[in-house]
């Protein structure tokens, strides 16, 4: 069952409870994720290090905070594909947020189909060196060169003992990576893709269907406020309409011609 | 300020605040924070509004809501007990059949129609659990799906039909 995790939308509280991402979330009542520890600051996290883009936790999941919005077009799927890849967890074992410019990394804009092909390789990146950073502490904790590990959904293995084993959840569970984000860890070969290329069920059709998803419209915010635009009769959004009949005030000299 | 206007949505009873004049689509986003009926054109040209009076579909968007008092509405959120009701099953389900088929075929896009497109074919199915294409078509005119999901639409309300041909009434 893919779970999809639900932040408050209140930006002023985030701010105002300051590094709040910790605090701030709730997980239909499980555990919180571990986040990006960034102090006061607001806005999106540093990209530079693989916390802002990937959260393990102790049920052996993980989060992948994605810059993407997410519209229908299926971008969270197919990166979730592309993060699941390369960290050889199931499409089960995957969490997402929703994009909030206060949790997820700045991935530029949502626009000209580049969801894929723009930010699916900086989540490729990132998923290959959270697995790297992984395979390092199970190197050390399974006291084997690294290379001799292989990892299915998320279980870490000796090639050749089936009995030795530890989980990602084992090995970080909800603990932050503190890793840099150099974008220089092997990536997987393509030959040896299982997820990606596959067709999996949307992560977002569920709660659509269920009538729990949030569309913008009915995004609300403690105290929030609605703005109108009252147009004089007679005039259009665009083009010919009503003209100022005068402008009065140095600071809108100038304006006249905007009608 | 009407004093005393309720209003039956899903099966309870609700006071209305609103002007008398205000639109349904109004009362049940704002007063009862539903989220299944939504606003898209505002001129009951789309259909993202709709909802169900007496089980017939209506455009919320341009309903005045006192002239549904004394009717029984249901909205998006309501169509699991809805069904219960007209199957006589001892227990809602967690979604209603065409839900669900929404889901199986991966129907659903942005989902902004979903929720006109759910309310307008269960309307359909309620009577006919075996309509045709063309019957399906006739039946959908007027609901608007600007990612254009429209074929797998089509094959959500069949499959719809057919799991509701199974659950017996």
């Amino acid at each position: 069952m893919m779970m999809h995790t639900r932040l408050p939308f209140s930006r002023r509280a985030l701010l105002k409870a300051g590094g709040v991402l910790v605090v701030g979330f709730s997980m239909g009542g499980t555990a919180s994720p571990a986040a990006p520890a960034r102090g006061d600051a607001a806005g999106p996290p540093d990209p530079s290090t693989i916390d802002s883009w990937i959260a393990v936790h102790a049920d052996n999941t993980a989060t992948i905070y994605l810059g993407k919005g997410e519209f229908g077009q299926g971008n969270t799927t197919g990166l979730l594909q592309i993060a699941g890849e390369e960290l050889d967890l199931d499409m089960s074992q995957l969490r997402w947020v929703r994009l909030d410019t206060n949790v997820s990394p700045n991935q530029g804009a949502t626009v000209s189909s580049s969801s894929i092909h723009r930010g699916g390789p900086q989540v490729r990146a990132a998923a290959a060196e959270a697995r790297q950073a992984l395979l390092t502490l199970a190197s050390n904790r399974l006291g084997v060169q690294p290379g001799s590990l292989t990892v299915s959904k998320g279980v870490v293995s000796i090639d050749g003992h089936s009995g030795r084993s530890m989980t990602y959840g084992e090995l970080l569970g909800d603990q932050p990576f503190n890793v840099k984000f150099t974008g220089m860890a092997p990536q997987k070969p393509i030959n040896r893709y299982r997820l990606v290329g596959t067709r999996v069920p949307r992560v977002d059709i569920p709660e659509k269907a269920g009538g729990e998803y949030v569309h913008m419209q009915h995004v609300r915010v403690p105290d929030m406020l609605h703005g109108r635009i009252v147009r004089p009769r007679g005039q259009r959004a665009y083009g010919s309409g009503a003209k100022p009949a005068g402008i009065h005030g140095h600071r809108y000299r100038g304006l006249g011609r905007c009608g | 300020m009407p004093d005393g206007l309720n209003i039956k949505v899903n099966g309870k009873m609700w006071p209305v605040t609103a002007a008398p004049d205000t639109p349904l689509l109004y009362v049940v986003t704002n007063e009862l924070h539903l989220q299944g009926p939504r606003f898209g054109c505002g001129l009951a040209q789309c259909g993202s509004c709709s909802v169900l009076a007496d089980g017939v579909e209506i455009r919320s968007c341009i309903t005045p809501v006192e002239s549904i008092a004394g009717k029984s509405i249901t909205t998006l959120e309501g169509l699991p007990a809805l069904y219960a009701e007209q199957k006589a099953l001892p227990q809602a389900p967690a979604m209603h059949p065409l839900q669900q088929a929404f889901i199986d075929v991966q129907a659903i896009q942005c989902g902004y129609c979903y929720n006109g497109m759910t309310i307008k074919a269960s309307e359909l199915l309620a009577k006919n659990p075996k309509p045709t294409e063309a019957e399906i078509r006739a039946h959908m005119n007027g609901h608007l799906c600007r990612c254009g999901s429209y074929p797998r639409v089509m094959q959500a309300i069949v499959l719809a039909g057919n799991t509701m041909a199974g659950d017996v009434r």
